[in-house]
C-alpha cells in the first residue's frame, strides 16, 4: 500500500505530469513525421531523460512510446507513409478517407480506437504482470536460458523479407555483446586494449547510431523533395468528426482488435504488425459494410488501430513479468530501464514496487493524455506530417549527437554512435535487420549469464537444459513459436505473390 | 557478395582474433571460451546459409541495395566526419551550425532558413542542456 501511495505521489506531481504529457506530445509528433518512427523517437528521448528520476524518465518514455505508435498512423493516413510497420494496415483505408476530405475523421477514429485498444491492454497488464512475475521468480538459470531463446523468436517478425538475414543479424548482435569483461572470469574480451570498451559497448550510443543516425543518412541520401500532407478540405461538418453512425460501426472492430492485439502482444515474437493486420482481418470478417474495406472503411481503420495499439500495451507483460521484450520498441524500453539502473523482470516487483505502480498509473494517464492531446492538437500533427525534411533531418542529426554525448559526457560515445551509424547504413544497404541485431544485443546478457551458470551448476552437463519441467515447457513454447512464425511468413509471402499476380493479370 | 564478405569476416574473427582476445577462463570452468566461440560458429553458419540462399535465389544473387546518388552520400559522410572533428576540437555550437548548414544544403535546402536554424538550434540546445540537464557540451572555443 505504501508503494502505491509513493507511486501516486510521484506520478501525480505537477512536473511529472508535465513530462508525461510532453512525452506523449513529442512521441506523436515524431511518429507523425515521415522518415522518423516511434522507435527512433524513443531512442532520441532517452538521453534527455537521464537527469530525471527513474519513474519520471519511464513515464516520459512510455508517453513517447504510446504517442509514437499513434503518430505512425498519422503519417500513414495523411501521406501514405506509415511511421511503423504496424501502421501499414491503416494506410489503405486511412489514406482513402483522407483523399475524400475525411482526413480529420480518419485521424479521430484512429485516435479513439488506439486509446481504447491501449487502455484495454494496460488493464490486462495490470491484472496479469504480477502473476507472471510470481511464476517467473521460480525460474532458475535453465528456465531463463529458455526464456531468452523464446524472446529471440522475435527476430521472426523483426527480420523483414529474409529470415536468414534476421538470424545472422541477431547472432551478430549476440557476438557484439561479447565485447567487454567476461562475466565469470572478469577478464577483458575483444577489447583490444581499449579501456573505454571494458564496460562493453554502451547501449545508448549504439541505439542512437544504429536507429537514428543511420536512418537519417539514408533519408538524406534519398531526399530531394519535401513531403507534404495533402488534406483536401472537408465537404461538411460530418467529415470532420466521428458521427453516431461511425461510432456504432467502430464498436465491434475496436473490441475485437483490442482482444486480438492483447493476446498477440503477450506472446513475444509476434509483433504489432500481426496485431494490426489480424485486427483488420477480424473487422472485415464481422463488418457491416465489407464493401468499403480498402476504400475508406471506418471499421477497417478502427480494427487495425485498436489491434496495433493493444499490442504495444500488452508487450509490457513479458517485459515486466519475465524481463524479455515483446517487440523491438519494448527491447528499446528494456535498454531504457537498464540505463536508469532498473532491471525489468520479476525482481522489479520486489526491488522497486513503487516504480511498477508508478508505471501502471502513468500508462493509464498517458492514454488519457493521448486522447486529449490528440483531439486538441490534430492541426499541429498535420503540420508535422508536412514539415520540411531538409531542415528537420539535419537538426535531428545534431540532436542525436547531443544525445550520444550526454549519456556519459564522453566523446568516445559520440564516435561510437557515428561508427554504428555507418554500420547501420551498411546493414540497410545489404538488407540486414537492425531490429534483429538490437534484439540479439539486448538479450545477450540474459542468455549468456544463465546459459553459463546452468552449465557451471551442472559441471558442464548439457542434459541440465532438459531436466526441468518448466524449462521443457518453455523449449516447447519456443519451438511452437518458431513453427508458427515460419508458417505465418510463408502464408504472407504466398498472399503477396498472389496479390501481385492478380494485379499483373488485371493489367 | 555481402554474405561472402561477412563470412570471411567471421572466419577471420574466429581464427585470428579470438585466440588472442577471448580468455579461456579458469580450469574447470566449462564455457568461458566456448560460449563466444559457439556464438561465432552460429554467425559463420548463418552467413554460409545466407550465401547459399543468395546463390540459389531466382533473383541471381543481388543482395545489395543500390546507392541512388553516391556523390551526395559520400558528401554526407564527409560532412558528418568533419562535424565530429569540429565537435571534439572546436565545440558543439560551431559543429552544430556546420552540420545543419551543410547537410541542409546537401539535401536541397536553400535560402536563409537553414542558416537561421543553424544559428538558433545549437545555442538553444547548448543552454538547455547546461541549465536544465546540467550537461556541459564541448565548447573549446564557445
Amino acid at each position: 500500500m505504501e508503494a502505491i501511495i509513493t507511486a501516486a505521489q510521484t506520478v501525480f506531481a505537477v512536473e511529472h505530469l508535465f513530462y508525461l504529457v510532453g512525452g506523449v506530445t513529442i512521441g506523436i509528433i515524431l511518429g507523425a513525421i515521415p522518415g522518423l518512427s516511434a522507435t527512433m523517437g524513443i531512442a532520441l528521448i532517452i538521453p534527455f531523460t537521464l537527469a530525471f528520476d527513474p519513474v519520471t524518465a519511464l513515464l516520459m518514455m512510455m508517453g513517447a512510446y504510446k504517442g509514437g505508435i499513434y503518430g505512425g498512423s498519422i503519417a500513414a493516413i495523411l501521406v501514405r507513409a506509415p511511421g511503423t510497420s504496424a501502421a501499414a494496415a491503416s494506410v489503405a483505408d486511412g489514406y482513402a478517407l483522407a483523399k475524400e476530405g475525411q482526413g480529420l475523421k480518419a485521424l479521430k477514429v484512429s485516435l479513439v480506437a488506439s486509446v481504447i485498444g491501449d487502455t484495454f491492454s494496460d488493464i490486462i497488464l495490470i491484472l496479469t504482470a504480477a502473476q507472471l512475475a510470481r511464476v517467473a521468480l521460480e525460474f532458475g538459470a535453465v528456465e531463463y536460458t529458455a526464456v531468452a531463446i523464446v524472446a529471440l523468436t522475435i527476430i521472426g517478425s523483426a527480420s523483414g523479407e529474409s529470415l536468414i538475414k534476421g538470424v545472422f543479424a541477431a547472432v551478430a548482435g549476440l557476438a557484439l555483446a561479447l565485447v567487454g569483461l567476461d562475466p565469470t572470469t572478469g577478464l577483458p574480451r575483444l577489447t583490444f586494449g581499449v579501456i573505454d570498451l571494458y564496460g562493453g559497448i554502451s547501449l545508448l550510443p549504439m541505439l542512437i547510431g544504429l536507429l537514428i543516425m543511420s536512418e537519417l543518412i539514408i533519408q538524406m541520401e534519398q531526399a530531394l523533395s519535401q513531403s507534404h500532407a495533402h488534406l483536401p478540405q472537408p465537404k461538411d461538418r460530418d467529415d470532420r468528426r466521428i458521427t453516431r453512425s461511425d461510432a456504432k460501426l467502430m464498436v465491434a472492430p475496436v473490441f475485437g482488435g483490442s482482444i486480438i492485439g492483447t493476446i498477440i502482444g503477450i506472446i513475444p515474437g509476434l509483433g504489432p504488425t500481426l496485431g494490426a493486420f489480424l485486427g483488420y482481418d477480424n473487422a472485415l470478417r464481422f463488418a457491416k459494410k465489407p464493401e468499403e474495406f480498402g476504400k475508406g472503411s471506418i471499421e477497417g481503420l478502427a480494427g487495425a488501430e485498436s489491434g496495433n495499439n493493444a499490442v504495444s500495451g500488452a508487450n509490457l507483460i513479458p517485459l515486466l513479468g519475465l524481463g524479455i521484450p515483446g517487440d523491438v520498441e519494448a527491447a528499446i524500453l528494456i535498454g531504457a530501464f537498464l540505463i536508469h539502473g532498473l532491471t525489468p523482470g520479476p525482481q522489479i516487483f520486489q526491488e522497486a514496487p513503487d516504480v511498477v505502480y508508478g508505471l501502471y498509473m502513468g500508462l493509464m494517464l498517458a492514454n488519457a493524455a493521448m486522447l486529449v492531446i490528440g483531439f486538441s492538437l490534430i492541426p499541429i500533427f498535420v503540420r508535422a506530417a508536412s514539415v520540411r525534411i531538409g531542415l528537420l533531418f539535419p537538426t535531428v542529426f545534431v540532436l542525436s549527437l547531443v544525445g550520444a554525448y550526454s549519456f556519459q559526457q564522453s566523446l568516445f560515445d559520440v564516435g561510437m554512435a557515428l561508427c554504428f551509424a555507418v554500420v547501420g547504413y551498411g546493414m540497410t544497404k545489404i538488407g540486414l535487420s537492425k531490429s534483429s541485431f538490437l534484439i540479439g544485443f539486448i538479450l545477450a546478457p540474459l542468455l549468456e549469464n544463465n546459459f553459463r551458470r546452468a552449465l557451471q551448476i551442472s559441471d558442464g552437463n548439457f542434459a541440465t537444459f532438459v531436466s526441468s519441467p518448466l524449462g521443457n515447457a518453455l523449449w516447447i513454447a519456443a519451438a511452437i513459436l518458431v513453427v508458427w512464425i515460419t508458417l505465418q511468413r510463408r502464408a504472407r509471402r504466398r498472399s503477396q505473390k498472389s496479390t501481385a499476380q492478380g494485379e499483373a493479370n488485371h493489367v | 557478395m555481402a554474405a561472402l564478405l561477412l563470412l570471411l569476416c567471421g572466419l577471420f574473427l574466429v581464427f585470428f582474433v579470438f585466440p588472442g582476445e577471448i580468455p579461456e577462463g579458469l580450469r574447470g570452468d566449462f564455457s568461458a571460451g566456448h560460449y563466444p566461440r559457439a556464438i561465432m560458429i552460429g554467425s559463420v553458419a548463418s552467413s554460409i546459409v545466407w550465401l547459399v540462399m543468395t546463390w540459389v535465389s531466382p533473383r541471381g544473387g543481388a543482395d545489395v541495395e543500390a546507392i541512388p546518388a553516391w556523390r551526395r552520400t559520400l558528401a554526407i559522410f564527409v560532412a558528418i566526419l568533419a562535424g565530429y572533428v569540429l565537435f571534439t576540437q572546436v565545440g558543439f555550437i560551431i559543429a552544430g551550425f556546420f552540420l545543419i548548414v551543410v547537410l541542409s544544403h546537401l539535401i536541397g535546402e536553400r535560402g536563409w532558413a537553414p542558416c537561421l536554424l543553424a544559428a538558433g538550434v545549437p545555442v538553444c540546445v547548448y543552454f538547455f542542456l547546461l541549465k536544465v540537464l546540467e550537461v556541459r557540451l564541448p565548447s573549446a572555443i564557445f
